[in-house]
């Protein structure tokens, strides 16, 4: 009985297989990747487009809550507030990346892996992890300022956190090492050489410096800053437990409006005001480095 | 100039405690004795551990992270192993295309996602369910498993098959005996990577989880934001602690390979 349905199975996979034999190899092989995309068809394309249609009609069609992103002054000020952010934290990843960048690739391998271990260690630590310890550090009872009162060195506990500059602190350590990542890639490319020539040639160290090195690392500062700039609008953990009441970010606007006042239209067209800027980005990315440098690394 | 070089070496240095710090603190923290955050602690004690056993939603939160993880693993392994071989081996016109789909959930911002699931979950019944937060995650997870085994691929010599066909081996057997054997570690490291995206995630897992389904980030999440004791840290000890486990389990089983190959030489 067994025997009979296993082998009536078989000669329908056979026979399936047969009909298969009737495609060309490559539409078989592409026949490969249809689960993954019917699954993203359904879990990420679809959920997508509901939100779209959300921003436009609920209840029916308008267009209040796309203006109302636009034109109401405290969801206006959410949105400079982002972008804001998030050049001053690119801007921060660039001034503590580019030292350490330099060093990494400049030490020979052996002491560069070790360094590098150094940087990717918390790169594989939990964002969560690293929020917290930050808070313990910078909380009003915390670390710095114990710190700092036991020195003597000021009289009242500073605020660190729950502001712009536990903002800071804490998304710059985050999406440092997506600086560090493409200034390696780019610097361990420069030739050496090129500066030693312009220092026996007589130039200053400085300015060999800043004739050759600094130029020729244009296009690995350029591709980490659009990088940390385009996570940095998106980015959600470290804003929402560290920023200020008063200073946030997109994200966090997005999350509270859904799942707090279930304001389903209103986040849609917040989430699509983020999502076609993020886009925008990226394709300027693309354009400029092609896609490959930038889906390298963990996102986040 | 020497002055220079010295102040630049010291930046550089003060960078990297910025950077290694944080990470720094967090296993002595877990083994403080008071309920007030003390670094360094003056007394240790593993009773920050022993209120995390004990306490049956960090048990269970943890438990389920960890079956999640499993789950995610699975699916986003099966699905993109099936899609990077189809990747690989079709010679079509527009594969980047099809290639840039697939892997497109790495460039949209997690919280939009996560609204977008979330607003398809409710209906069906799926938010604050294992499942419904395994599916969310494995839609991220999922092109990184592509590209981990698309990079094998890249890296496999087809002569390799073209020769066990030619000695008579057909399609699957040549998959089976040859190709799968050489893109073998990309898989398990695609699937490792889809596991650690699962077990680190929060945004998504924030949307999609309920009462009966509380991961262990979002528990942790919880606890930051309600009261900020060291089992927090205990907790954050004991998911670097599975994150070392599974990175010894990993180069273990690699080194245990090349001891076979090693024998099979000899």
């Amino acid at each position: 009985m067994t025997g009979n349905t296993y082998g009536a199975t078989k000669n329908k996979l056979a026979d399936f297989a047969q009909s298969l034999g009737g495609l060309s190899t490559n539409k078989r092989m592409l026949l490969l990747c249809l689960p993954a995309v019917l699954f993203l068809l359904i879990f990420f394309i679809y959920p997508l487009i509901r939100l779209l249609y959300l921003s436009f009609f609920d209840p029916q069609f308008t267009l209040e809550h796309y203006s109302r992103v636009f034109t109401e002054g405290v969801y206006l000020r959410v949105l400079v507030n982002t972008l804001n952010i998030s050049a001053q934290i690119t801007f921060f990843c660039l001034l503590l990346a580019y030292p350490v960048s330099a060093l990494i690739t400049s030490v020979g391998s052996k002491i560069g892996n070790r360094l590098m271990i150094l940087v990717l260690l918390p790169f594989w630590t939990s964002v969560l992890i690293r929020a917290y310890s930050w808070i313990v550090i910078l909380q009003r009872r915390g670390i710095v300022n114990e710190f700092l009162m036991d020195l003597g060195l000021v009289e009242q506990p500073l605020s660190l956190m729950f502001n712009r500059f536990g903002l800071l602190v804490g998304t710059v350590h985050v999406l440092l090492p997506f600086m560090i990542f493409p200034l390696i890639a780019n610097m361990s490319g420069i030739d050496k050489n090129l500066l030693k020539a312009a220092q026996n040639l007589g130039a200053h160290p400085v300015k060999s410096f800043l004739r050759i090195f600094l130029p020729l690392s244009f296009p690995g500062a350029a591709a980490g800053s659009l990088i940390v700039f385009v996570m940095c609008l998106g980015f959600f953990v470290t804003p929402a437990l560290m920023g200020g009441r008063g200073d946030i970010m997109i994200s966090v606007l997005i999350e509270s409006q859904v799942r707090e006042f279930l304001n389903w239209g209103f986040g849609s067209a917040l989430s699509f005001v983020l999502l076609a800027i993020t886009l925008l980005i990226y394709g300027v990315a693309a354009k400029w480095f092609g896609l490959s440098n930038i889906w390298g690394g963990k996102q986040i | 100039m020497k002055v220079a070089r010295i102040i630049y070496y010291i930046i550089c240095g003060l960078i990297f405690a910025f950077i290694a710090f944080p990470i720094a603190i967090v296993f002595p923290l877990s083994f403080s004795e008071v309920s007030y955050l003390q670094f360094p602690p003056e007394t240790l004690s593993l009773r920050w551990f022993e209120d995390f056993f004990s306490d049956p939603e960090w048990v269970r939160s943890i438990l389920l992270s960890l079956r999640v993880g499993a789950t995610t693993a699975l699916f986003s392994t099966i699905l993109g192993v099936l899609a990077a071989t189809g990747l690989n081996r079709a010679e079509i016109k527009g594969k980047e295309y099809l290639m840039g789909y697939l892997i497109s959930p790495l460039i949209v911002p997690l919280v939009v996602m996560a609204v977008g699931i979330y607003g398809l979950f409710a209906p069906w019944g799926l938010v604050g369910t294992p499942l419904g937060i395994s599916l969310s995650h494995t839609v991220r997870a999922l092109p990184y498993v592509i590209i981990n085994v698309s990079a094998a691929y890249q890296t496999l010599d087809r002569n390799l098959e073209w020769a066990a066909r030619n000695l008579g081996a057909n399609p699957l057997e040549t998959f089976r005996r040859i190709t799968f054997p050489l893109i073998k570690p990309g898989i398990i490291g695609g699937a490792f990577f889809a596991f650690i995206v699962s077990y680190d995630e929060i945004v998504l897992s924030l949307f999609l989880s309920g009462v009966d389904a509380t991961t262990l980030p979002i528990k942790m999440w919880e606890g930051i934001r309600m009261e900020m004791t060291p089992i927090i840290a205990a907790a954050s000890s004991i998911i670097i602690m599975v994150y070392i486990i599974l990175f010894a389990i990993y180069e273990l089983s690699k080194i245990r390979k090349k001891d076979k190959q090693v024998e099979q030489n000899n």
